[in-house]
């Protein structure tokens, strides 16, 4: 049971971690991947120069952040037995860390005014 | 005229795409019953596994071939036609990519607690396992909702 319970609490510490690390270049400058798919090129840096998606980089970044999470909770725990009470906040965190984050992204875009990238000349709107 | 990251064969890859999120759907409100069954004392584990997995393949697929199209997407559907004439579908494509990517790790956990965990024996477990399963469940029905609502403004 056990190692049940660390895979569990592993298991929850990694959407926390990830919820968090997701959003966190979302309020906090912070260097990440951007693809520009227009030049077909890779950067790092903090703000974009034009069309370019910082999704992959934010993934990636939270990625590492959470599994790093998950096999340090795990580690610690398989051999210790955690309360009922700890399993039950587990949860309650993870759902409260990825409704802030879902609040966060929602907050930031649904007023959101985009610059559109400028028409080239054979663009025909349909 | 400019060019983008697989977009000769973006259609295709928006039709595996939707045709993915056709099973996630189905496969994900399924597993929603069962689990909610295990809140309530009935344990149809057997096929909370099934479903779990279908959901993990199905999400993975879904979350890469919409990875694929994202570029062309960037730039001639959202950059060109929707920043300029539908903010509101920019916006929501945008609040639903976020979410898609933040349901990642549920899915993983669900997969992982529905191959360990045994749901009568392990009650304690169940809380957390149901914010994974339910949390996907609304990932996935506001996706396919707002992907359906974006497509129908404009799709690549």
């Amino acid at each position: 049971m056990e190692r049940k319970q660390a895979l569990y609490c592993a298991l929850c510490t990694a959407i926390i971690a990830f919820s968090l690390a997701f959003a966190f270049p979302a309020f906090s400058p912070t260097r990440v991947l951007w693809y520009y798919p227009l030049a077909h090129e890779w950067r790092f840096e903090v703000k974009s120069n034009g069309i370019a998606m910082d999704f992959y980089g934010r993934n990636l970044l939270a990625t590492v952040i959470s599994t790093a999470a998950f096999a340090l909770v795990f580690v610690l725990l398989r051999r210790r037995k955690v309360t009922e009470r700890t399993l039950g906040l587990m949860a309650a965190w993870a759902s409260t860390a990825l409704l802030l984050s879902m609040g966060l992204y929602t907050y930031q875009l649904v007023m959101r005014h985009p610059t559109p990238a400028p028409l080239p000349a054979w663009y025909q709107p349909k | 005229m400019e060019q983008t990251f697989l977009q000769p064969h973006a259609k295709w890859i928006v039709l595996v795409h939707a045709a993915a999120a056709i099973v996630l759907v189905g496969a994900s409100t399924h597993n929603f019953l069962v689990t909610l069954g295990y809140l309530r004392g009935r344990y149809k584990a057997r096929l909370g596994r099934i479903y779990a997995a279908i959901i993990l393949w199905a999400y993975g697929i879904t979350f890469v071939f919409g990875s694929l199209a994202y570029p062309t997407y960037r730039y001639f559907v959202r950059g060109l036609y929707l920043d300029r004439y539908a903010t509101w579908a920019s916006n929501l494509f945008d609040i639903k990519e976020n979410f898609a990517a933040l349901g990642l790790p549920l899915v993983i956990g669900a997969f992982v607690l529905s191959r360990t965990m045994n749901p009568q024996e392990d009650r304690p477990l169940l809380s957390g396992y149901a914010v994974m399963v339910f949390g996907t469940t609304a990932i996935v029905w506001f996706n396919v909702i707002s992907g359906l609502l974006i497509t129908m403004t404009k799709g690549v």
